[in-house]
């Protein structure tokens, strides 16, 4: 009996009768017996199994700790000093490249009906006209407060070196001052409002004083006064003293964004007077009824005409 | 040099104390766990803490703090188990009675079963333990031995029933 059980062990552990089967043979005591001697067998197995898997696993999870632990500090700059460093090679790239183009220009532009506000690298405040340009070279700004205007600007400058203004009809130097400079085709128009300002037109210069002014126009020179401390187009109103029609014309085009038909009126006429910039209808009957001149919309068009009716 | 010698701190000497006292801290954590997992973890855990603290522990003591450290760390993961039971009120496990995963294996029964397979005579004794312990196919051990596939059968088979005849009733 007991040699049988010995037997149905054996041929049970060898797989050659299954679980069932050994039940059928053996009492449950003697089954689970025989399980106990099976996972012992398995026991001893793995406690007598060589242990340098478990050495690898603590060997590698001390090394991971002392990574850890290991100069946390020195990684964090070499990575930062590893941007720094790119960073500041993209920045010597890009400048580098930007000046060898010569392309540290700045273009500021306002169009029509347009505004614009510009405070320059040295605080210095540009207020820039209904299209009109200015352009300065950031790069050479440090050495010499330099820009070119086309149009009209008025310019509040902080105090510092020479603060230059070139136009095509000429250059205007100040020391920290405020000033209107207004050039355009044929025509140029400096205005001081406070402090010195140097105005240069090819041979002629001349230093204007708060509420003097210049204007040029077709190379006929004259010397003007105002009462006023800023331009009067800074608050919305385009102001002229005795200019030629066709100027004020080109303002307001410029100003409404809008095409005059001037055809049939003589532009050489001489105007002083100002218009709103805002209200159109206000700013052709104020340029236009001392005039007597008729304006009617055509076509999206503004046709002048004479009025003859007086 | 003598210091050397003594230092746990010494990659060499950590090895030579791990692969003394490994097995037997191994053998003595499974059956206080009744799971070779958990042996497993804690051993890899306590060598771990042996090597952050080797400076502290000379060569004399080593057995001793390992020892401790490994009781220790049952401590705690029986007080942890505990917490973790708490949470798991609802759940039952009906195959804890059943399956032999869950057979108690007390050290008096192992080492009675190691006794009996060291007095196995040797052929079987060989071919038993390649077979079991070592976990050699049949065909690896008679290409060892240099015998057929059927006469390591024959002496698996009787060692089988030595090993039974000889544990006699549990």
């Amino acid at each position: 009996m007991e040699e049988n059980y010995n037997i149905f062990f054996a041929d049970w552990m060898e797989g050659k009768i299954s679980d069932i089967e050994l039940k059928e043979k053996i009492s449950e005591k003697e089954f689970l017996a025989f399980q106990k001697i099976n996972k012992t067998f398995d026991v001893i197995s793995e406690l007598e199994a060589p242990l340098d898997n478990t050495l690898l696993a603590i060997k590698k999870n001390i090394q991971q700790n002392t990574v850890k632990e290991t100069p946390k500090k020195k990684n964090v700059i070499n990575l930062y000093s590893k941007w720094a460093v790119s960073i500041a090679a993209m920045f010597v790239l890009f400048f580098g490249i930007k000046n060898y183009f010569g392309n540290t220009d700045v273009n500021i532009y306002a169009n029509y009906g347009e505004q614009k506000t510009i405070a320059l690298l040295d605080g210095s405040e540009v207020i820039l006209n209904a299209k009109s340009t200015i352009k300065y070279n950031t790069s050479s700004w440090k050495n010499k407060r330099e820009l070119f205007l086309d149009g009209e600007a008025y310019f509040k400058v902080t105090k510092g070196s020479t603060f230059t203004v070139n136009t095509k009809n000429g250059s205007v130097t100040v020391l920290g001052t405020q000033f209107n400079v207004n050039s355009k085709d044929n025509y140029f128009n400096v205005i001081c409002y406070e402090g010195k300002v140097k105005v240069v037109e090819g041979n002629r210069t001349n230093i204007l004083t708060p509420g003097k002014g210049i204007t040029t126009l077709n190379t006929k020179h004259k010397t003007l006064e105002t009462a006023n401390t800023t331009p009067n187009w800074i608050h919305g109103e385009s102001e002229f003293n005795n200019v030629p029609l066709k100027l004020v014309i080109d303002e307001l085009e410029k100003q409404f964004h809008i095409t005059l038909d001037r055809s049939a009126i003589d532009e050489t006429k001489s105007f002083t007077g100002s218009f709103d910039n805002k209200k159109l209808k206000i700013a052709l009957a104020s340029v236009f009824k001392p005039m007597q001149i008729k304006y009617k919309t055509i076509n999206k068009k503004i046709v002048l005409s004479n009025d003859n009716s007086k | 040099m003598t210091k050397e010698l003594t230092d746990i701190c010494n990659n060499r000497i950590f090895d030579g104390v791990f692969h003394k006292y490994a097995k037997d801290l191994k053998r003595h954590l499974y059956f206080k766990y009744n799971d070779m997992a958990s042996a497993e973890d804690v051993l890899q855990e306590t060598f771990i803490k042996l090597w952050n603290n080797c400076a502290k522990v000379t060569l004399e003591k080593v057995k001793s703090y390992l020892y401790t450290l490994a009781n220790n760390a049952f401590l705690d993961i029986k007080k942890h188990e505990k917490v973790a039971r708490k949470h798991q009120k609802g759940f039952v496990n009906y195959n804890k009675s059943e399956s032999p995963e869950f057979l108690m294996i007390e050290e008096e029964f192992l080492v009675k079963v190691e006794k009996v397979i060291a007095d196995l005579p040797e052929k079987q004794r060989d071919v038993f333990l390649m077979s079991r312990m070592e976990k050699m196919k049949y065909k690896e051990i008679a290409l060892k031995l240099d015998i057929s596939v059927k006469a390591v059968e024959k002496r698996m088979r009787n060692a089988l029933i030595i090993v039974r005849a000889q544990i006699g009733n549990i």
